[in-house]
């Protein structure tokens, strides 16, 4: 009888679950006396809320249901406005381009550009075709010439 | 148990495919259950009712990860388990807030109960002296015959540990059965 209390002060004293457990299983479970210290299933069963208590009163289908098509109205919007963004940026975008493009200052090019002109040009005797590029730098202008 | 996992297998399956109709059955069948183990987590009529709402749905979002090797309704319990130890701990987090909004506004405007009225026909009075694992291990023990390791399975613990629980449980409710039969004496 002492031993079983005192095993039972230590099993409340103790702040190891694993330590706890071996005192059940050592002891607590299988002693006659410590078990009569514990409820039965029966008086466990009438304190506890059974299903039967419940019934068959339960029904979560409607609140589910309704939850369920809120749940899809709610993703077909978010999709939707997803697209309305996306229309909006990519318009927002060209207008920027187009605005910047005429505000942008034109290239200026220098009116007194070095009027540059190659008489049939030759590549060893044989004629050939000369192409002028003239560059923003009124100082460079390039002469191509290649075989015809 | 084995025809009873097949079902649901099937209904799952068929939930799985499209059919929404499928989990209705399933909500049917658990509702009753699930309702049950939430008032014995909660104590509150209200607060499980809507812990086993979110649940469902929460299982029903989940639903193409539960492995069909298992139990549907233990798989469900601990999704519901999980979803009432949140509760229980958004309630506490409320419940200091209230304390504190009490004691610096004490002339403030009423505010609600955090506890609303029972459900007459329920008494959980004797569940709200244990705690919520205690009360689930107990519950699970004594009306649907879980062993320890089934209670383990749902609490996400060890067999061990489950067993101190329950074991808690039957000592408290004990002391609280014999300490009123001695008041009604």
């Amino acid at each position: 009888m002492r031993h079983c209390k005192i095993i039972r002060i230590l099993f409340k004293l103790c702040p190891f679950i694993p330590w706890r457990y071996a005192f059940l299983e050592r002891h607590l479970l299988h002693c006659p006396d410590c078990l009569r210290k514990a409820a039965d299933i029966e008086e466990a069963r009438s304190a506890t809320i059974s299903k039967v208590q419940i019934g068959e009163r339960m029904d979560f289908w409607p609140a589910f249901s309704n939850r369920l098509s809120l749940k899809a109205k709610k993703e077909e919007k978010r999709f939707r406005p997803l697209w309305r963004w996306a229309a909006g940026t990519a318009g927002l975008l060209a207008l920027t381009g187009v605005i910047l493009m005429t505000l942008s200052p034109k290239a200026e090019f220098p009116d007194q550009a070095v009027k540059l002109r190659v008489n049939n040009p030759k590549i060893y005797d044989e004629p050939a075709q000369a192409i002028i590029f003239q560059t923003q730098d009124p100082n460079w202008t390039f002469v191509w010439v290649e075989k015809r | 148990m084995m025809i009873d996992q097949r079902e649901d297998n099937e209904l799952i399956t068929n939930c799985l495919q499209g059919n929404a109709g499928a989990y209705k059955e399933i909500m049917d069948k658990y509702g009753g259950y699930a309702m049950a183990v939430a008032l014995n987590i909660l104590t509150n009529f209200q607060d499980a009712e809507d812990a086993c709402q979110e649940a469902f749905f929460k299982a029903f979002q989940n639903l193409n990860q539960f492995d069909t090797g298992m139990s549907f309704k233990n798989w469900f319990y601990v999704l519901l388990y999980h979803h009432c130890m949140d509760h229980i701990r958004k309630r506490k987090r409320f419940g200091h807030f209230l304390g504190r909004f009490k004691n610096e506004h004490p002339s403030s405007v009423a505010l609600p109960s955090s506890c609303p009225p029972q459900n007459p026909t329920m008494e959980p009075a004797f569940l709200r002296r244990l705690s919520p694992k205690e009360r689930i291990a107990l519950y699970l023990w004594s009306q649907e015959g879980y062993s320890g390791a089934d209670i383990a399975s749902v609490l996400g613990c060890s067999q061990g540990t489950a067993y101190v629980h329950l074991y808690r449980a039957r000592v408290k409710l004990k002391s609280i059965l014999t300490g009123k039969k001695h008041a009604t004496l």
